[in-house]
């Protein structure tokens, strides 16, 4: 492989990224405020195909992105309600609402299938891509792709900089807190629920109408990219720069997949297409593994900079869930 | 406006606030009736009464927590409406609940701005809110260091982010709700000190407490509420504690329980130099040697975070024992699992009774057989006997005077004197050989406090070994056979209660050999 095809490898994968952090920013947001949206598998493929859908009908791509963003919202908004207003559980509600959304998109997108759709044109940045290297990397995108990285900075930028995300992070660890400060705390849960389900959905038709475009039911190849994107937003450590670094990490382990095949042969490709989900999984186990007893027996019995080196890495690595998360607010 | 009437923080004083004919109803409770309270600039006022007397509910209707059903506040003279936290915070309110209302995971600097407009629009301005802190922090003499995260401060430390918040939100008066109960000795002498420097200052405090000699010290005014009601409003100088005691309780209260005379048995617990560690890694005990005798109280004295939690953690098996052997009636226990030291009938009084002592989602029925749910009569074949649980739950909520709507109640609802005889019930009841009791009296009121008291007194009658781990000196003074003083995961001393004196104690808990 030569450096040419490196980069162009390298660029495609922060465009097959794209849908996967919208997706993880979505649920970084709405876990900040305390409230797990399980359903994002289901709401990815339901965005998808009635974006699709529409954009098919309609001719018109900026319905499609607008319909998987009003879908996300409208079951995020179904998560909301029913953990918030009538303090259910949110991962019962969520679950069956990611398999009725799966299902439901199968059934509903069967007039859709294999259609030929519009796809959204890529739009390189005339003066930007030029550049050397980074022009190829970062500027010669589609829209959806430029969006991926101002969503990732707004989110981190939102969280760690602003005054209301101050706030979303006192609502996520520490309701009563934030109540007593003025926070009109489950109001804020809605938001911030509805916001991130909007965001989830627009992962949807990232994928059909650009990473993957077309519709084509249950070979769509999207199923289970939900369940992954859960996975990434706990090894983000509900840091949208981390998160992004996950979901990258994870559509890179996807791209080494399709590049590595041809060079081995006796490998079924089926493993290569699979293996980067148990490989998130595992990286997803490293990151409070500095807690585990048998860690820190091995760690106590190497020489003391190794030792050093290892247990700032594990601190590093290790992050806890907002404190409140899942858990209903009640006054009093 | 003069500058006299000023704080230092900047803030206009409020010259007077007082609360007139308030009453409150909750659903089957009359929690304040016709309460008149008032507080001065450049006084601490104390609020007394047992749990459940209405002092926190008439504090949380200032603080615009809840609403008055009648009555009205007047504010130097003026009536005014507070109808939420935002109002009070307005006029000048500023409360310290007793469960700290901080994030943990955010900065000093960020706790304090979390909800403030900013200089910068909806940009954080932390830079300024730090040195606003520091000034403020100068001004009242309080360390704090604004960079610094929630979880790294000690709970003393916390306290002080919480009044320097109020501060900063121009608090001219300041609600200290039970400001105490989490504080170490030390803790509450430091506290102390800002109060004073406060009041001198011109601030009114309000200060909410069931301990009398904490009232005694610090106050000025002292109001006694019981049911509900105020009984009356005294100069702290012109009362005593045993006058505000039987205020509190409505009858005479004994503070010297009767200890009656017990012959001493054998040795039931014994440690032989017991070494363990602690939570932050460092030694927790460092070769502790101790034995308690049949019809024995033995009070172990210190000053908290001194090995007094290890040292009860290792007895029951919770804490793993790395060097030392620890015997019980004889036979070595050490490293056992828990659950085969509970059944040689070891009891445990745990001194965090609401994250060990029960399950807060449990029935206050289910967490009296948490001990014994896999034994006659309250299960069989693995398969719980309702009937059974039942009507030990019956007896036991009648035997110890349990204050519950019903044994279906979840234990989390019931007050903290009444949580406490759930598990006093569950630990009592097995008629135990040994019981380790941590802190058992820790935030209960003087009348829940003296129940406990005597009950483990009747089990040292009854030819029980009693370990009392307790941070109070006048309650080990009280109770103890002997008194051995832990100091830095050691055993100072033990010393027979006839010579035991509090200055002599005072000298061993700091590390001194008198």
């Amino acid at each position: 492989m030569d450096s040419t095809t490196i980069l162009i490898g390298l660029a495609s994968v922060l465009v097959a990224a794209a849908p996967v952090v919208f997706a993880v920013m979505g649920e970084t947001l709405s876990e900040r405020a305390g409230v797990i949206n399980l359903s994002m598998n289901g709401t990815i493929l339901l965005s998808a195909m009635g974006g699709f859908a529409v954009s098919v009908r309609t001719g018109n791509l900026f319905l499609g992105f607008l319909t998987g963003m009003l879908i996300g919202a409208a079951v995020a908004l179904i998560v909301a309600f029913s953990s918030i207003t009538l303090k259910q559980s949110q991962v019962a509600v969520g679950f069956v609402l990611a398999l009725v959304c799966r299902d439901l998109s199968y059934f509903l997108g069967n007039p859709f299938m294999g259609l030929a759709g519009p796809r959204l044109p890529a739009w390189p940045l005339s003066g930007l891509k030029e550049i050397p290297v980074i022009g190829t990397l970062f500027f010669n995108h589609d829209l959806m792709t430029y969006l991926s990285f101002i969503v990732i900075f707004v989110s981190w930028f939102w969280i760690f900089r602003t005054r209301p995300g101050l706030m979303l992070q006192g609502i996520g660890e520490r309701p009563a807190a934030a109540y007593v400060r003025g926070a009109n705390v489950n109001l804020m849960r809605y938001v911030y629920t509805v916001l991130g389900g909007a965001l989830i959905g627009l992962a949807g038709p990232t994928y059909s109408l650009s990473v993957k475009a077309g519709w084509k039911g249950t070979i769509s190849g999207l199923d289970g990219i939900g369940w992954i994107a859960l996975a990434i937003t706990i090894f983000g450590g509900w840091n949208p720069l981390r998160a992004a670094f996950g979901a990258y990490l994870f559509a890179l382990l996807q791209w080494l997949g399709l590049v590595l095949q041809p060079s081995l042969p006796n490998i079924p490709s089926q493993v290569l297409q699979v293996a980067p989900f148990p490989l998130m999984i595992l990286t997803l186990l490293l990151v409070n593994i500095g807690d585990a007893e048998w860690v820190e027996r091995t760690l106590a019995s190497l020489p003391e900079p190794t030792r050093r080196f290892f247990a700032k890495a594990f601190r590093a690595m290790r992050a806890s869930p907002p404190a409140a998360l899942g858990v209903p607010f009640e006054r009093d | 406006m003069t500058e006299s009437n000023k704080l230092p923080s900047g803030r206009s004083r409020i010259d007077s606030l007082e609360m007139r004919g308030i009453t409150k109803r909750f659903p089957g409770v009359l929690a304040n009736y016709k309460v008149d309270f008032d507080v001065k600039s450049g006084e601490v006022h104390a609020l007394l009464g047992v749990n459940g007397a209405g002092k926190s509910t008439l504090m949380k209707i200032l603080y615009g927590l809840y609403h008055p059903d009648e009555g009205e506040i007047l504010l130097n003279g003026k009536p005014v409406t507070i109808s939420s936290p935002k109002d009070s915070i307005h006029l000048g309110i500023g409360m310290i609940h007793q469960h700290f209302m901080l994030v943990q995971t955010l900065t000093v600097a960020e706790n304090v701005a979390l909800g403030l407009p900013s200089s910068r629009g909806a940009l954080t301005d932390l830079d300024r809110v730090s040195k606003r802190i520091l000034e403020l922090a100068d001004i009242y003499n309080l360390k704090i260091d604004p960079s610094a995260y929630i979880w790294q401060l000690s709970v003393g430390q916390q306290q002080r982010v919480e009044i320097i918040k109020a501060l900063y939100r121009g608090a001219a008066l300041l609600i200290l709700d039970e400001p105490t109960a989490v504080l170490t000795p030390q803790e509450v002498d430091e506290l102390f000190v800002i109060m004073r420097q406060m009041v001198k200052d011109g601030h009114a405090l309000i200060f909410i407490s069931h301990k009398l000699h904490e009232v005694v010290e610090i106050s000025h005014r002292v109001t006694v509420l019981r049911d509900g009601r105020k009984i009356g409003t005294r100069l702290t100088s012109e009362t005593t504690k045993q006058d505000l005691a039987n205020w509190m309780v409505g009858r005479e209260v004994g503070f010297v329980p009767d200890r009656g005379k017990v012959e001493i048995g054998e040795i039931r617990l014994k440690l032989e130099r017991v070494v363990c560690g602690s939570d932050r890694g460092t030694p927790g005990l460092r070769g502790v040697s101790l034995d308690v005798h049949s019809g024995e109280i033995l009070g172990v004295a210190g000053v908290s975070g001194n090995g007094q939690r290890e040292l009860a953690e290792t007895i029951t098996g919770l804490r793993k024992v790395t060097g030392g052997k620890v015997f019980l009636e004889g036979k070595e226990i050490t490293n056992l699992a828990p659950g085969e030291i509970t059944d040689r009938m070891l009891s445990y009084i745990p001194e965090e009774r609401m994250r060990d002592g029960m399950i807060k989602d449990f029935t206050v029925a289910e967490n009296m057989i948490l001990r014994e749910h896999h034994k006659l009569p309250y299960s069989r074949y693995g398969f719980l006997n309702l009937r059974g649980i039942s009507k030990h739950a019956d007896d036991l909520i009648k035997q110890f005077r349990v204050k519950t709507p019903s044994q279906e109640t979840h234990a989390k609802n019931l007050s903290g004197g009444n949580i406490q005889k759930v598990v006093l019930a569950r630990e009592i009841s097995r008629n135990p050989h040994v019981i380790i009791a941590a802190q058992p009296t820790r935030g209960l009121d003087i009348g829940a406090t003296e129940y406990v008291r005597e009950q483990l007194l009747v089990e040292r009658r009854k030819g029980a070994a009693i370990m009392l781990i307790s941070e109070d000196l006048d309650e080990i003074l009280a109770l103890s056979d002997r008194i051995a003083v832990i100091y830095e995961g050691q055993i100072m001393d033990i010393v027979p209660r006839a010579t035991a004196t509090p200055e002599k104690l005072g000298l061993l808990m700091a590390g001194v050999h008198p």
